[in-house]
């Protein structure tokens, strides 16, 4: 019974803060991918920017922001499927 | 739970009016103390240390390159002779310096317009809350690399990156914390009185918004250290010979194992300036929250 009550409560804050860290995460994907020289998108944000490559800096930064806005959807919908009195109209 | 006593000792009955509640004594936090306390010795360094060093921060010993501490030198030597005692502590003031002044500016900016978004309101608040929304899409550390990428990588520019990361978080704070206060007795009375529109944000809005502004800054200090050690190590912030930690821990990389002290010691020193100012800004809050408590 606790899961199915508090658990859904709790969930929501946890919800958000997930969202949030997933954007931190992004941004601290080029620092890792520099330490561990994994080839990845933040290692092309880097290249792009010291190789002044302005169009695939411009595409990188458009896929991270997609991929932070669709991280903020999924947890707004997250957050009506767990409290069932959000509903968007 | 609250005592009056008569302020002048009146006999007349209007000593009421003027007497003094007594407030329970407000502890200061623990964590505010140690957290001033780290800040403080690291607001010290920053004032002091590069005349106290032993050694100037860019002079080689090629005799004793990737030396391990000993009575010489400290902290040992990195892969140039240079003294890393000394660098760190020359390291420290720049640091100090770049996160403070871009924290100082984007929460400058970010009061600004969160005050006036937040008072004016109507189709002006809509659109600069519009503006942040597309500000704060990207993550912090790659807006300031698109800002740096399009300036140039210098620290000044390093500045102004951070500076501009935060403004609109700021904003949005501010803003919220300004609407809260919109239709206050006070403001209305003084829109009545017909005072002007920057009299009533500067003199009647601000004095009563600032708590939350003031542990805002603590917190956006931390991430902002954290930004200027994340750029330089980047190669996007400080420039070499410059002694800024994170740049120092880019450079040695190679030895991490080999000469593990010659990156301890500014990873170390980062750690500990973040933690201090993150102590400092729980301690922040939660002294003015007690504050706020016992003044009603």
């Amino acid at each position: 019974m606790i899961y199915k009550h508090a658990l859904r409560n709790a969930m929501l804050p946890t919800v958000t803060v997930i969202a949030f860290n997933i954007g931190w995460m992004l941004g601290g994907v080029v620092l890792v991918e520099q330490v561990f020289s994994y080839p990845g998108l933040g290692s092309l944000v880097l290249f792009s920017i010291e190789q002044r490559d302005t169009p695939l800096l411009q595409a990188s930064m458009f896929f991270v922001a997609t991929g932070y806005c669709v991280a903020n959807l999924v947890a707004d919908m997250a957050y009506a499927l767990l409290d069932p009195r959000i509903r968007y109209s | 739970m609250s005592e009056t006593t008569t302020a002048n000792g009146s006999a007349n009955g209007l000593g009421a009016e003027t007497a003094r509640i007594v407030k329970p004594p407000r502890q200061v936090p623990l964590s505010l103390m140690i957290g001033g306390g780290i800040v403080g010795m690291f607001l010290i360094l920053a004032a002091i240390g590069p005349y106290i060093t032993p050694y100037p921060f860019d002079q080689f010993h090629f005799s004793t390159r990737l030396a391990p501490p000993s009575a010489d030198f400290w902290w040992g030597t990195d892969r140039y002779g240079r003294d890393i005692f000394s660098r760190v502590i020359h390291g420290t003031r720049l640091t100090v310096f770049m996160a403070g002044t871009g924290t100082l500016i984007g929460v400058s900016f970010g009061l600004l317009i969160g005050l006036f978004s937040g008072y004016v309101g109507g189709w002006i608040d809509e659109v600069l809350m519009r503006l942040t929304d597309i500000a704060m899409s990207f993550p912090g550390l790659l807006l300031a690399m698109l800002v740096v990428a399009a300036l140039g990588s210098n620290e000044v520019n390093a500045v102004i990156s951070i500076g501009i990361v935060f403004t609109p978080k700021v904003a949005r704070v501010v803003r919220s914390a300004t609407l809260g206060l919109r239709h206050v007795q006070f403001v209305e009375a003084a829109e009545v009185r017909g005072e002007s529109n920057s009299f009533i944000i500067f003199r009647e809005i601000l004095p009563n918004v600032w708590p939350p502004i003031i542990v805002e800054t603590c917190i956006r200090l931390s991430y902002a250290v954290l930004l200027v050690v994340s750029l330089s190590y980047l190669g996007l912030g400080a420039q070499p010979p410059a002694p800024d930690w994170g740049l120092m821990i880019a450079k040695e990389r190679a030895f991490l194992v080999s000469a593990s002290w010659v990156m301890l010691a500014p990873a170390a020193a980062i750690v500990s300036l973040i933690i201090g100012v993150n102590l400092l800004g729980d301690g922040m809050r939660e002294w003015l929250a007690a504050r706020k408590t016992a003044d009603e």
